[in-house]
Order: structure tokens, then C-alpha cells, then sequence
């Protein structure tokens, strides 16, 4: 058991170090690919060549590449000086880059932008999770019902419609919609949690309900499919010839043996989520990682798109971990190994 | 007769509408089993065994499948009763075992979890009391250890100890018949004449009736006080299992025991009946085993034969062709050969 944890951690730590490896390989060989220097990247376009040859220079631009990747990735941990000794800024480990654009160094960034995020997903997960698996259940047991065949069409509505589509619709009925509907006529804003828990829950409301929409059609549809053939399983006619209530059969032996799916699934979704939702947080203008991201894409901020690049492949890696520990403990078979 | 059997089968018809017809799997069935006594089901591989086993618990969901007829256990009618009373039934009163113990038991509860459900559901007990009841159970059917055993799970344990849980978990609410559906099919040769012998004396010990369902004719020899055979979802012949050794009267059970494999083979080939079941979807309009009849006539093709009696009163064939004849063609022809 020891043993496997620990294997699958170094196998993690190998994934990180290939991530780190493309990571930095695209963004650092795409300046040379599309010809514009290096140092345009890090300060802004109205730099002249000879301010763009220092730059590179104090950076280290001009050595060789392996030497900047090294210099990067022992960064992270041990923290690095960038720049020469004159104006030389600290970046702290772990140091994922320092942006000169904004002057703040991009663990800075990540780690107040990773809250509003996780706000996010966290509030998202509970909605989906509670509303996919219950729907889905309910739909299987009582296949080709009312029941069964309205969350079908609301699950086909919510996998078609495009998120920015019903977000958009969702922040002007409830900013600017009619006035029974205006709930949010102040605006929707993030309100951390530490400052405000109610507004932060009340504020998050609208967002967790856009982005859980769309997933929890998604997994009503598979839990329905994964419950439908789980019940013709052998140990669901043992449960029922046992005198089980329908109750039990369904939601004792039935739910439990689509459980380790489930929990893989979210887990997995949530890894990928966690490292930004990007339509979402641009559409209620959320400072999530999302966002951080796009600004970053969209400002040419190097360091900044460099950064959550590996800060979101570190959080896949680590939901990968974390799904195969649930697993392990919520299906006998693999925790003895079998 | 004037004293009610405990289980009293009459014109049992289990139909399933499918996309291709209507799949009459059983068919007109009737039979007794007697309080205390081992009936054995016997016929090939889709004969409706198995599915005339599930109707005696009500196991069909009646919204795919059309059951009627007369299913009457200790006095209460089983087919169309209430899904309230026939879950009081199962596992009480009659309990099942199937033919694959490990997909018949839940992968991720353990043993002793299920063997106690088992228990609870039908009795107002504490849960250590059910715990007690569970270990008591387990060490009855010869499992090592049965306080360990309780948390161990199914895939922990051999095929033989798996099946002989299922047993344990069939008996704990001392049941008045038991269902077991080829429960040594799936087993090692070296455990099934074990598992058999388990069933044996379980039963003596509890007074349960038992329904043996299996293939095997050799099974029956040994364990069963009265026979039903079964061919393309009806009974074909009905005897006293020593009547039915020393006395077949249906080319269909001729048929059968050639096929049975004997130790003291000498010719060394073992004759399976030619030919194929129909489908049970295109019966024929005659008897039902005609199409693969070496001693099918006229009638037989366009008339089905009526269940009557052949040599005693309680021996029953289902056979266009004179008992006489029967009995002299059984005499001269059939049992030199075996
Ligand atoms: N739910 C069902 N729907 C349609 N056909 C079925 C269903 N269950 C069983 N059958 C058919 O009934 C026939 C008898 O099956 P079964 O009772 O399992 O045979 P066996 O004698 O081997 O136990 C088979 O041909 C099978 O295909
Ligand atoms: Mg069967």
C-alpha cells in the first residue's frame, strides 16, 4: 500500500516535470518561431532594441536554453533573484515568474486569484454532484417515467446551450431583468469569504448555478446510464430476493456501486476546473485563475500565462492522485490489491 | 390430495415482449414440492429453469414481462400479489441462491454486512444481534473463522466459500423453500459434490424444501426426492427421481441421460442430443421437442401433447406415443445402450 502511494506520487512528480518541460518549451521556443524578441514579451511593444537587448541580457535571455530552464524550474524551489545586482527584484520560492508588466511575481497572482476560483468550483461540484446523481438515480429507477423523460429534455437543454450563452442570460435577468427579477441590482462581485460569508454564498450563487448547469446534465445523463447497468447486475436480483425495500436495492446497493465512478469523474472534473473557468469568471468578471489566464493571454504577459499554465497541470496532476486514493478506498478490490 | 403442498405450481406462463415477439420462456409449467422435500429442475441450457425459478419469488419486473397462472406458496398466491407481500416473502419464506456467488454478492459490502441485511430486513433485531446470527451462519455452512470472515469481502474468498456465504445468507431467516439456481455450475469440480452435499444437509437440518435447479442430471440422481424436466419452457416429464432413473418416459430425458458422462465409460463418447431447442419466440405447434425426436410420428408435429400419466399415477410425460410402447422401446432400445 505504502509502496503504491508512493510510486504513484514519483509517477505524479514525473508528469509534473514533462509538463514544466512543454510548458516551458512552447512559450519560451514561440518567440524564436515568430521572430519577435523575448524581452517584447516582458515588458510591452513600445520597447526600442537597445532597451529589448538589455532586457534579454539582465534576464538571461541569451543563454542557452536548457540553462534557462534550469534556472526556471530551480526557481520554483528555491525562489531566484531576477535582474542584476542594481535593480535586482527577490521572487520568493515557490517562484513560477515574476511579471514586469504588473510588477508582482506570479505565485503572488496565482495565490490570490486560486481562492476565487475554488469558491467557484467547490459551490459547483456540491450543485452538480447533489443534482446529477439524485436526477440520475430517480431517472433509472423509474426508467421511461415523467420524471425520466423531462430531465432527459433538460439534460439535452443543458449540454447544447453554450455557457456564455445562459450566463449572459442569467446576469441580465438578474441585474438588469424585470424588476421581480432583480435580484442583483447592485451587481454580482466577488465577495471573499474571510470578509463576508453571506455575501460571498449570495454573490457565488448565481455563478455556481451557470457552471453546475451545464455539468449536471452531464452527469444525470451518465449516472442514469451507470445506475441502468448497474440494476441488471447479478447482486441487485441477490438484493432484491433477499426482500430488500426498492429503497434499499436502489439506493443502498445500486448507488454504492456507481459511487467509485462518480467520485473518479468528479474528481477529475474538478482537477480540470480548479485551474480556471475562464468563460465563466470572464462573464461575472470574477478575479479567478480564469481570468488570470486570459488577461495573461490577452496582455502577451509571458510569465503570467507560463504560470498558470503549470499551476493548472499541477492541479490535474494532483486530482489524478487524489481520484486513484478515493478509489482505493471506496472499491475493496483495488485497496487489496486485487 | 387432500393436504395443500407447501409450493404449488399450476399452468405457470412467464412471457417477455421483446422487439423480435413474444418470448414465451415458460410456458404452462405446473409441479408441487412437498414441505422438506428436494425437487430437482433439470433440461438444457434455456429451458426457462432459471426463469420459472425468479417467478416463484415474483423476481420479474411486471412492467417487461407478462406472468400468469398459479404460483401458490403455503396458501398465498404469488403471481399478481402486492410488491409489499412478495418482499415479505423473499428471503423469509423463500430464498434463492444463483449460480455466480461472486456477481451475486455485492463487491463492495462485506460478507457479514450482507448476511446481516439479510437478516434485519425480516427481523426486528440489534445489530450485534444480527452480527451474532450472521457468524452463527457462517460457521454453519463451514467457513473458517466466521468472526474474521464477517468483515472479510466476497472477492476475498474462494468460489466454494463464496457460494457457501450465499447459502449462509439464503438460510438466516430459516426460509421454508430454497431456491437454488445451478448453484455448483460456476464451481471447481472438486467443491461442487461439497456445495451439493452442503445444500443436503442444511436442508434436513432446517426442514427446507428446496428447488435444485441444474443441467445435470447426475446432480439429480443424487440429491433429489422428485424430478421435473424442462424442455423449451415446459415440463416434459415429472417422476419420483427413482422412477424417473429406472423408468423414463420421454425420448426428451432418453436423450438427456445419454448425455450424462458415467464412470465407468467405456465406449468413451458421450452423446449429446442432436439438433438445437427452438426458439421460444417460433415454437412449434406440436410438442415442442418433435423437431429433434427420433420417434416422432404423425400427431406429433401438429398436436401438442397433454402432461399425463405414464406407468403411475404420479409420473407424468408429456408424449404422443402409447405408454406401451414407451416402455417397451425404453426397455429394448434405450437403457442396453447407456
Ligand atoms: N428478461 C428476458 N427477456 C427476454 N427473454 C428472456 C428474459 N429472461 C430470459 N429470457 C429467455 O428465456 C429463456 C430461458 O432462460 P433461462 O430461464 O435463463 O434458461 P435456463 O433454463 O438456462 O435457466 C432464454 O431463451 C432466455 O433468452
Ligand atoms: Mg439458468
Amino acid at each position: 500500500m505504502i509502496r503504491y502511494a508512493a510510486n504513484r506520487v514519483l509517477g505524479a512528480l514525473g508528469v509534473l516535470l514533462v509538463a514544466s518541460v512543454v510548458t516551458f518549451s512552447i512559450f519560451q521556443l514561440l518567440p524564436r518561431v515568430t521572430k519577435v524578441d523575448m524581452a517584447f514579451y516582458y515588458t510591452g511593444r513600445n520597447t526600442s532594441p537597445a532597451q529589448a537587448a538589455a532586457v534579454s541580457e539582465r534576464f538571461g535571455f541569451d543563454k542557452p536554453v536548457w540553462e534557462q530552464y534550469w534556472t526556471w524550474l530551480s526557481g520554483i524551489v528555491t525562489g531566484r533573484d531576477l535582474g542584476d545586482g542594481v535593480s535586482a527584484v527577490h521572487c520568493a520560492a515557490p517562484c513560477l515568474g515574476y511579471s514586469f508588466r504588473q510588477n508582482r511575481s506570479v505565485t503572488e497572482m496565482l495565490v490570490q486569484a486560486f481562492p476565487v476560483t475554488l469558491s467557484i468550483v467547490i459551490g459547483a461540484a456540491v450543485l452538480w454532484l447533489a443534482g446529477g446523481v439524485a436526477a440520475g438515480v430517480i431517472a433509472a429507477a423509474r426508467r421511461g417515467s415523467w420524471f425520466d423523460r423531462g430531465s432527459t429534455v433538460i439534460s439535452l437543454l443543458g449540454v447544447s446551450i453554450p455557457e456564455f450563452f445562459s450566463g449572459m442570460l442569467l446576469i441580465y435577468a438578474l441585474t438588469a431583468g424585470p424588476s421581480w427579477l432583480r435580484w442583483y441590482s447592485g451587481g454580482i462581485t466577488y465577495v471573499p469569504f474571510t470578509q463576508d460569508p453571506v455575501r460571498w454564498a449570495v454573490n457565488l450563487l448565481p455563478v455556481w448555478f451557470c457552471l453546475a448547469f451545464l455539468i449536471t446534465a452531464v452527469y444525470t445523463r451518465w449516472t442514469r446510464a451507470a445506475m441502468l447497468e448497474t440494476m441488471s447486475e447479478d447482486f441487485i436480483t441477490t438484493a432484491k430476493a433477499k426482500g430488500l425495500r426498492r429503497r434499499t436495492v436502489v439506493g443502498k446497493h445500486g448507488l454504492r456501486a456507481v459511487i467509485p465512478t462518480v467520485v473518479t469523474l468528479a474528481g477529475l472534473d474538478l482537477g480540470a476546473l480548479l485551474g480556471g473557468v475562464i468563460i465563466v469568471e470572464y462573464l461575472f468578471s470574477f478575479p479567478g485563475l480564469g481570468r488570470l489566464a486570459y488577461d495573461g493571454i490577452s496582455t502577451k504577459d509571458l510569465p503570467v500565462i507560463m504560470g498558470t499554465t503549470l499551476f493548472a497541470a499541477f492541479l490535474i496532476v494532483v486530482a489524478n492522485v487524489v481520484v486513484d486514493a478515493c478509489y482505493a478506498i471506496l472499491d475493496p478490490r483495488v485497496r487489496h490489491g486485487g | 390430495m387432500a393436504d395443500e403442498p407447501l409450493l404449488r405450481v399450476r399452468d405457470l406462463s412467464v412471457h417477455f415482449p421483446t422487439p423480435d415477439g413474444l418470448v414465451r420462456s415458460v410456458d404452462g409449467l405446473s409441479f408441487d414440492v412437498r414441505a422438506g422435500e428436494i425437487l430437482g429442475v433439470v433440461g438444457e441450457s434455456g429451458s426457462g429453469k432459471s426463469v420459472a425459478g425468479k417467478a416463484i419469488l415474483g423476481l420479474h419486473e411486471p412492467g417487461q414481462s407478462v406472468t400468469t397462472g398459479e404460483i401458490r406458496y403455503a396458501g398465498r398466491q404469488v403471481v399478481g400479489a402486492a410488491e409489499e407481500e412478495l418482499r415479505q416473502l423473499r428471503g423469509s419464506e423463500i430464498a434463492m441462491i444463483f449460480q455466480d456467488p461472486l456477481s451475486s454478492l455485492h463487491p463492495y459490502f462485506t460478507i457479514g454486512d450482507q448476511l446481516s441485511e439479510a437478516y434485519r430486513v425480516h427481523n426486528r433485531v440489534s445489530r450485534k444481534a444480527a452480527r451474532a446470527r450472521a457468524v452463527e451462519m457462517l460457521t454453519l455452512v463451514g467457513i473458517p473463522a466466521a468472526a474474521r470472515s464477517y468483515g472479510a469481502y466476497p472477492h476475498e474468498f474462494s468460489g466454494g466459500m463464496r457460494q457457501r456465504a450465499m447459502i449462509a445468507m439464503a438460510l438466516i431467516c430459516d426460509p421454508g423453500l430454497l431456491i437454488a439456481d445451478e448453484p455448483t455450475t460456476a464451481l471447481d469440480v472438486t467443491v461442487q459434490a461439497q456445495i451439493l452435499q452442503l445444500i443436503w444437509d442444511l436442508s434436513q437440518e432446517f426442514g427446507s424444501a428446496v428447488v435444485l435447479i441444474t443441467h445435470d442430471l447426475g446432480v439429480v440422481a443424487e440429491t433429489c426426492d422428485r424430478v421435473v424436466v424442462m424442455y423449451a419452457g415446459r415440463c416434459l416429464e415429472q417422476a419420483d427421481v427413482v422412477d424417473l432413473f429406472e423408468r423414463p418416459m420421454s425420448p426428451y430425458t432418453w436423450g438427456l441421460l445419454g448425455s450424462i458422462p458415467r464412470i465407468d465409460e467405456t465406449r468413451g463418447d458421450l452423446a449429446p442430443i442432436a439438433g438445437q431447442p427452438p426458439s421460444l419466440i417460433d415454437l412449434p405447434p406440436g410438442c415442442s421437442f418433435e423437431p429433434r425426436c427420433g420417434f416422432a410420428f404423425g400427431s406429433c408435429t401438429s398436436e401438442r401433447p397433454e402432461l399425463s400419466a405414464a406407468g403411475s399415477e404420479d409420473h407424468l410425460a408429456r408424449c404422443h406415443l402409447p405408454v406401451p410402447d414407451r416402455q417397451e422401446i425404453w426397455r429394448t432400445q434405450i437403457a442396453p445402450a447407456l
